[in-house]
């Protein structure tokens, strides 16, 4: 079987790729979880990942917005560019890098601050990124000085607007509206998901990384999840990870389908799930493995 | 180009603060004088790296940190070595186990204080080391959890009285009614120190044993009782022997505990500086390393004083040893359940 | 339906002992309240029908169980209560007293004490008794002995504290805590000592807590290689368990030449701080490591960096359980005496003033100067024979076990309140 190679697209379509990978190893300690994957993702569109637990779909996740720096002993070998600018090179900024490619994590994380802060989190921290490379000691002055003439430094519009912005592109306005102000850890399991989410587009992001997004939470709050990720597609690129491969036929313009490390097959959702040019595809997608 | 140059005032910036810092220190611990300019040229390079590279400054800041309880232990054994180890070269075997400590004719030995220092430990462990586990093994299996998240604070609280505390009412209380009791004619007998010291050294026993059983996964002890044994046949067979170096840990700990206490057992002792005899008579006076050093260091001077360094520095050394050994147990104890 | 006479027995045997234990617990709280109201014979009765039972319930628990009864447990509750009666008979009332120099006689402790060894002996045999297997039999008396264990310190620690508390409140006034002894105007007060320990406290605090929460913050954030946690684990549990009185010749031979060459208050915050310091890195390290990874991980996903995610995420989780290390840290240095007893305390100094209303406002002198302190107080008034200033001595006692039991309710109140409160 050869799966080694060539389920990437042609070179005509660079200016649609929003993240290229080739030949991309990754190792924890001795212990191989990826290898050889080459694949092309493309811009605006939701590409999912799929494929049994332990297949790596997470591992290369974090291989692009390098989450995996964190974890002690991981190696990644080969190559991965965002917008054309490789990953793993010197000169690469991570945390620019992390503020351009978001991730929303299997369990929602919202951290133990009130709503407002958690969106304004990203936007914070990345003044304190340029306040570090550019050393002006203007901007020193604190801003709680000023709270309401806060500004986002990505973009300069003030902070309440990029917060409201947020939370209403996640559609979740209209629940917090009157609680900006109160902790995020007593919002229900969805809504903190979507606040995770809207934490993310503070940012303003290209892509979007989510690792299983709805896996914790019920039928419920994941449709709406879903919901949003359908709409988010028309600004943002999303990469999910998922194992549910109702979620994946749903959701997603694209599928690839990890198997042990290795990409099996990849391609346009419908066509994926409807004549799969792999045996083993068929034989995942119809549950006779897996 | 600028990134070069950037990287440049970064590394000289690093490197001032750095070399001021270990000149200040080498100035204050070698030449014993306060260097004002270095400290200033220290503060003012944190200043400047906090403003401009404040996550490494903030990283080299807390790697220092870091090294601070290391250092306080170095310079501790260092200066102890340095003032108690004269004591020990001019005759060690007397030094240790000779009979006589005589302030008058300048004889100094240790032996009768460390003989008094093991009567009362023991004493001490006697009493605390049952008890501690049996309270360890209450706490971490019987009690309820709600009866435990009071029990818990309420024997740490026991460690928190001062010593000074215990050894007032030891001396006010208990003193006087052994003496009164047994028809003692002096005060100060070992007896009355082992008791309270028991009670002080618990806490510490029971907090250390009873992480040790609850570091026993829950499964383990489960499994035994799902073949229908016993609560306590489960605990008896399973958790114990699993915590049982632990256990070891917690004891050592409480003995180390016991040996370095001080003030309680200088108030509660006679001060006598001789071998009670028979030599395991509790009931007679007597004097141990501890409050040896506190109550003769305010008033010693020339070869007294380095002989109650060289009693400190003995202390010292050997609740180092104790709570060495205590700790490398615990983290074996700890790797063990971590890798099952 | 066969009747288990055994059984039977054995009930009858519980509720035997019980009433006994009952007996007892009242025959206590009499000689309490009224020691002279029981007689001396009845005493010795009480030994005798101890010693009976005793022998009575070995003999009709050993032959008339099916279920083989555990030997070593009926022999020792034997040995126990054989003992209790003994001493019962023989010296009803020997004379442990209790003097608090006024001539108070407190009632006899040694028979105070040996009835409660009865009751606890009865109670025990009567736990061995109700279960039928051995197994539950040796569950019961574990349980029993176990809880014995606990309780026992913690009555010595109530007893303790309700000595001093009643012998202290009798001093305890307004005018006790705020001015100084004074023995030409005749006034007893600690106000110095308080203000003493206070300064003290504030020293170390300021010294311990930034280096021992920033060597935490380290070794869970940065520190990469496990060796240099556990080195650093090993040398701060050292340094916590060094004897006091060794950081007290430390100071001694280190700081005090190095400062002023006299004891000042600044060696005692620095020495203190070095005891308070190994606590503040444990407590600190174990709260940090009970924040959840998913918020570092969350923040740094933003495109933070390391350090601004441990000011703005872990740092703020982990602050309700490192405030409460270090205040039950506090509440265990501030009773320390050998440490500051060489380096830096003199009797009867007046308290230190930082303060003032005249222009620096602000003086570091009293840094340099010697200090009254509590716990030191209290042993000087040991030291120099207690009997002329026993009250003084239970006012200060007792104010340095206040203290400490507010820095221990602070403690745990904070850490019950933020437990409630936090989400995770």
């Amino acid at each position: 079987m050869d799966i080694k190679q060539s389920d990437k697209f042609e070179s005509g379509y660079s200016d649609e790729v929003a993240i290229e990978i080739n030949g991309l190893d990754v190792y924890y300690g001795e212990e191989q979880a990826i290898q050889n994957i080459s694949l092309d993702v493309l811009r605006k569109k939701v590409t999912a990942l799929i494929g049994p637990s332990g297949c790596g779909k997470s591992t290369l996740l974090r291989a692009i917005n390098r989450m995996n720096d964190l974890i002690d002993g991981a190696r990644v070998e080969g190559e991965i560019k965002v917008d054309g600018q490789p990953v793993y090179s010197r000169d690469v900024q991570v945390s620019k890098l992390r503020q351009k490619v978001g991730q929303v994590f299997q369990k929602p994380n919202p951290f133990p601050k009130s709503i407002y802060d958690n969106i304004a989190f990203g936007p914070r921290a990345y003044r304190h990124q340029l306040m570090k490379s550019s050393k002006q000691l203007a901007n020193m002055v604190p801003n709680f000085f000023k709270r309401d003439g806060e500004r986002s430094p990505i973009d300069g519009r003030p902070m309440d607007e990029v917060v409201r912005d947020s939370l209403e592109q996640a559609a979740l306005l209209e629940e917090v509206e009157d609680k900006m102000h109160e902790s995020a850890m007593d919002l229900s399991g969805g809504q903190q998901q979507r606040l995770c989410i809207a934490r993310c587009l503070a940012t303003k992001p290209e892509i979007i990384l989510m690792d299983e997004p709805t896996s914790s939470l019920d039928p419920i709050s994941a449709g709406r999840i879903e919901d949003l990720i359908d709409d988010l597609s028309r600004d943002y690129t999303v990469l999910i990870v998922t194992h549910n491969m109702q979620q994946a036929a749903r959701i997603s313009d694209y599928t690839a389908l990890l198997w042990l490390g290795e990409l099996i097959e990849y391609g346009e959702t419908e066509r994926l799930f409807e004549q799969p040019d792999k045996e083993l595809t068929e034989r995942y997608i119809t549950g006779r493995v897996g | 180009m600028l990134n070069k140059i950037s990287i440049n005032l970064k590394l000289i910036l690093g490197l001032s603060i750095v070399l001021s810092l270990i000149g200040f220190l080498l100035i204050f611990v070698l030449a014993k004088s306060f260097n004002i300019y270095l400290f200033l040229i220290a503060i003012i390079g944190v200043f400047l790296g906090w403003i401009f590279y404040e996550d490494e400054t903030a990283k080299a800041l807390l790697f220092a940190a870091s090294t601070s309880a290391g250092a306080i232990l170095l310079l501790i054994a260092i200066f102890l070595f340095i003032r108690g180890f004269p004591a020990f070269q001019r005759d060690p075997i007397f030094f240790l186990s000779g009979s006589t400590w005589n302030v008058y004719r300048d004889i100094y030995s240790l032996g009768p204080m460390i003989w008094g220092s093991l009567i009362v430990t023991f004493g001490a462990t006697l009493i605390a080391a049952p008890m501690g586990v049996g309270a360890a093994i209450y706490i971490g299996k019987f009690a309820p959890e709600w009866l435990r998240s009071v029990l818990k604070p309420a024997i740490e609280l026991l460690a928190g009285i001062p010593s000074v505390v215990y050894g007032f009412l030891g001396f006010i209380l208990l003193n006087r009614a052994i003496m009164d009791y047994f028809a003692i004619p002096n005060m100060g007998q070992f007896i009355a120190p082992s008791i309270i010291l028991g009670f002080m050294a618990l806490p510490t026993i029971t907090s250390v044993a009873e992480d040790a059983i609850d570091a026993v996964p829950e499964h383990l002890e489960k499994g035994a009782l799902a073949l229908g044994v016993t609560e306590w046949q489960a605990i008896k067979e399973v958790t114990l022997p699993l915590a049982s170096s632990g256990i070891t840990a917690a004891l050592i700990l409480g003995i180390g505990r016991a040996l370095g206490e001080t003030m309680a057992v200088t108030m509660m002792l006679g001060h006598k500086t001789k071998y009670p005899s028979p030599l395991f008579d509790i009931f007679e006076p007597g004097e141990s390393l501890t409050s040896l050093i506190a109550s003769q260091i305010g008033e010693a001077s020339g070869q007294a004083v380095d002989a109650l360094m060289g009693a400190g520095l003995l202390l010292f050394f050997i609740v180092l040893v104790l709570s060495t050994t205590s700790r490398i147990i615990q983290s074996r104890l700890q790797r063990r359940f971590r890798r099952g | 339906m066969r009747t288990d006479f055994g059984l039977l027995l054995k009930r009858f045997a519980f509720s035997f002992w019980f009433i006994l234990a009952l007996v007892s617990v009242g025959v206590i709280v009499t000689l309490i309240l009224q020691p002279e109201s029981v007689p001396d014979g009845a005493l010795r009765t009480g030994g005798t029908i101890l010693m009976v039972a005793a022998f009575a319930t070995f003999a009709l628990n050993f032959f008339t169980t099916e279920l083989q009864p555990q030997l070593g447990q009926y022999i020792l509750s034997l040995l126990f209560l054989f003992l209790a009666g003994v001493v019962l008979l023989f010296f009803p009332r020997q004379g442990l007293v209790l003097p608090n120099f006024e001539g108070d006689i407190t009632p006899s402790l040694v028979t105070l004490s040996l009835f409660f060894i009865v009751a606890i002996g009865s109670g025990w045999v009567g736990f061995l008794l109700v279960k039928e297997s051995p197994a539950l039999n040796s569950q019961a008396a574990v349980k029993y002995f176990t809880a014995l264990s606990v309780l026992v310190p913690l009555a010595v620690l109530a007893f303790f504290i309700a000595y001093t508390v009643s012998e202290g409140s009798a001093v305890i006034s307004w005018r006790f805590i705020s001015q100084r002894s004074d023995l030409l105007r005749g006034t007893v007060g600690i106000y110095p000592a308080i203000m003493g320990t206070f300064w003290l406290i504030i020293g170390a605090t300021l010294f311990a807590v930034p280096i021992g929460v920033g060597a935490a913050v380290f070794l869970t954030e940065y520190a990469r290689r496990k060796w240099i946690k556990q080195l650093v684990g090993i040398t701060a549990d050292c340094l916590w368990s060094t004897p006091s009185i060794v950081f007290g010749l430390f100071g001694y031979i280190f700081l005090v030449p190095r400062i002023t060459g006299h004891s000042t208050l600044l060696a005692g915050q620095i020495i203190l701080a070095a005891m308070l310091l190994p606590l503040t890195i444990a407590t600190s390290t174990e709260a940090l490591m009970s924040v959840p990874d998913e918020f570092r991980s969350g923040s740094l996903a933003l495109g933070s960096s390391k350090w601004w995610t441990i000011r703005t995420v872990v740092l703020p989780s982990a602050i309700p359980s490192i405030v409460t290390g270090v205040l039950l840290g506090i509440g265990r240095i501030a009773g320390e005496t050998a440490p500051i007893m060489l380096i830096a305390v003199m009797s009867h100094t007046s308290a230190p003033n930082f303060f003032s209303l005249e222009a620096p406002y602000f003086h570091i002198g009293p840094l340099f100067r010697e200090i009254d302190a509590l716990p030191y107080r209290l042993y000087s008034i040991y030291k120099a024979g207690v009997g002329g200033s026993i009250q003084e001595a239970w006012g200060t006692a007792m104010v340095l076990i206040a203290l400490v039991l507010l820095f221990y309710g602070l403690g745990i109140t904070v850490r019950s309140y933020f437990r409630r409160k936090r989400g995770w």
